[in-house]
């Protein structure tokens, strides 16, 4: 029998419990973004405090002032987009839905555009520093806000229509957002450009409490709905004919994700293909009972991003590469790795 | 001590020799084109330790290590090579890095990012003084004026009626190539080297239609010359539609400059000018 190799490989990994795997990765990912950057830190005399004389006041400020909190946002960052990917999938019963879908991405990019286009250097002091946050994260919301109202007012309100109207809003902050393009000037396409290949270096701990607060409630908000998810998956009547309100269901997920990803947008700017491609990983190796893939798309998708990130950091330091080419760098060949190799095993 | 060789004494000696005249602020980088420019001409660049990608004049800059593009700069990276001050266009961000720098302890200083010949005097002021330089700051600020005031450009005198009709054309990537409308650097110094700027009425860099090129009939067309490389040559400028039908084309009038050197607004200015004009001249002489 010719096991594939990912099969040889995926075998035990399967046998073991998963949560263990996911967060072992997830505090591996973590050790090696804190362990590396462009700055190489002095970490014994760092850790134990004991400076012989030296004073070491830049090297501190970078690993707990710039490295631990863009850590600790990439995990944020990262999960959020997996695990809101996973409740979007679950709730489409499609694996090609993403958050993109609700209007999320497209509408905090349009707000960023317009924030950029006529508000950049406007403003001053906390309103420029986290004027584009806001900006994206209220974007982002209210376009997924409208999305749903749209769907639940004057169509029936099934997941089709939902994919079909979602694809209309797309479409619409997509024109608008090229009517910026048309009007902005050079350095502002250029800042445009850039925020939509994402990037963490906005990281500080202001952004990170600021995220936290958004994500960690709209987190456990999204986990009661596990069951739900995995019944939907059967159909939206035998949803209902077990005792849930489908439509209940459809609008708390949606809000919910609404918050994770529009959280990580405003953020980290847009971080492609771990929203869509993480969850199916999960899926792939542990199996689609929501309960579990949940949090799983959570732990990989934090340390997907994480991972991505440190290369990101370091590869052509002291400058940096966007975080979004290097996460579908990374993860599209892996991915494309274990779908052959499933197949493979599949077949025989 | 006795490990130190006579060569590295040499180099030791050497550059102390260059210090001469002023101390360093310590370790320092450079973020802005422009910035790295007053830097080198101050000649302070023994004190730079990197720089960002949009230093690139003079060409030694890229001896240098780049701490990535002006707007996307890494706080981390900044702050691995140890620096004790950080000069930074106010174009420089994003804008979290500054309290990021901050913290710390590396001290930054901001410098206008206004594209103005007033700007260009600000800036040197600006750079001078970050390094305590003051004094030869004056200096360098008093030689630009003296060089400026020898093209005799000054803001709004020099458009006369018979004044050429100038076209500017950005034509950098793909796509439709784009012309200067009004508060464009193109135009700024276009006028300043006393032609018409062809298009007035929209401000920015527009696309640009056949029809319109045709109606504004300029008699000269001024290209970068990394665009012109782009489009195929001066017979690739021709070749866009519209302007065979104008003076310009008709005459195969194109003038082309190098980018940086036309639009930056930096102390190479005055001598760009010059020679803009000289060739403005030239070309209405040939009629």
């Amino acid at each position: 029998m010719n096991n594939g190799s990912g099969a040889l490989f995926f075998a035990p990994l399967k046998k073991m419990p998963a949560q263990g795997v996911a967060v072992t990765l997830l505090l591996l990912a973590a050790v090696l973004a804190l362990f590396n950057g462009s700055m190489s830190l002095p970490f014994q005399a760092l850790l134990s405090g004991s400076s012989d004389g030296q004073s070491f006041a830049i090297e501190q400020a970078v690993l707990w002032h710039i490295r631990l909190p863009r850590v600790v946002l990439a995990i944020l960052v990262g999960g959020s987009l997996a695990y809101a990917g996973a409740a979007i999938q679950g709730l489409f019963r499609n694996p090609l839905a993403e958050p993109g879908l609700i209007g999320v991405a497209s509408g905090s990019a349009l707000a960023v555009g317009l924030y950029i286009v006529f508000l950049d250097g406007v403003l001053s002091g906390y309103w420029a520093l986290y004027g584009l946050n806001l900006f994206a994260f209220a974007g982002g919301c209210i376009a997924s806000f409208l999305v749903l109202k749209v769907v639940r007012h004057w169509a029936a309100g099934s997941v089709t229509v939902l994919l079909l109207v979602g694809l209309a809003f797309n479409a619409i902050t997509m024109s608008g957002n090229g009517l910026l393009t048309f009007i902005s000037d050079d350095q502002q396409l250029r800042t445009m450009t850039f925020w939509t290949m994402g990037s963490l270096g906005r990281s500080e701990w202001g952004s990170v409490v600021a995220s936290a607060t958004l994500m960690i409630p709209a987190l456990f908000w999204l986990r009661r709905y596990g069951v739900a998810l995995n019944l939907m998956q059967l159909g939206e009547r035998e949803t209902e004919y077990s005792g849930f309100d489908v439509r209940r269901i459809q609008r708390n997920v949606i809000v919910a994700s609404a918050v994770l990803v529009g959280a990580a947008v405003a953020a980290a700017g847009i971080i492609g293909f771990v929203g869509l491609i993480v969850p199916h990983l999960v899926r792939l190796v542990w199996g689609a009972n929501h309960r579990t893939l949940l949090p799983l798309s959570f732990l990989l998708g934090g340390a997907l991003l994480v991972f991505a990130d440190t290369g990101a950091r370091t590869l052509i330091s002291p400058a940096e590469l966007p975080v979004g080419v290097v996460t579908s760098l990374l993860g599209g060949p892996f991915f494309l790795w274990l779908l052959i190799s499933q197949f493979r095993k599949n077949r025989l | 001590m006795r490990q130190l060789s006579f060569p590295s004494l040499l180099i030791g000696l050497l550059t102390m020799a260059g210090q001469a005249f002023a101390d360093c602020p310590g370790r320092v980088v450079s973020i802005g084109g422009d910035i790295t420019e007053i830097v080198y001409a101050l000649e302070q660049e023994h004190c730079l330790v990197a720089t960002d990608t949009t230093s690139v004049y003079p060409a030694k800059t890229d001896e240098l290590p780049k701490v990535g593009y002006l707007r996307a700069l890494s706080v981390e990276g900044i702050a691995s090579l140890k620096p004790d001050l950080v000069i930074a266009s106010d174009n420089a961000g994003p804008a979290t890095i500054w309290p990021q720098l901050q913290t710390a302890g590396i001290p930054v200083v901001r410098v206008t990012a206004q594209t103005s010949l007033s700007a260009v005097e600000q800036k040197i002021e600006q750079v001078a003084a970050a390094f305590g330089i003051s004094q030869r700051g004056e200096q360098l600020a008093n030689s630009f004026r003296k060089r400026l005031q020898s093209t005799d450009a000054v803001p709004g005198r020099n458009t006369m009626p018979d004044s050429p009709q100038v076209l500017f054309i950005l034509g950098h990537g793909g796509g439709t190539p784009m012309v200067a409308g009004e508060d464009t650097s193109a135009a700024t110094i276009i006028q300043l080297a006393g032609g018409r700027n062809a298009f007035s009425g929209f401000s920015g860099y527009k696309p640009m239609t056949a029809e319109a090129v045709v109606q504004a009939n300029p008699d000269i067309i001024v290209v970068t010359s990394q665009g012109q490389k782009q489009l195929g040559g001066v017979t690739g400028v021709l070749n866009l539609p519209g302007i065979k039908l104008t003076e310009a084309g008709k005459n195969r009038r194109v003038l082309d400059y190098d980018a940086l050197l036309l639009l930056g607004f930096g102390l190479r200015t005055p001598s760009v000018l010059a020679q803009i004009k000289a060739d403005f001249q030239e070309s209405a002489e040939g009629e």
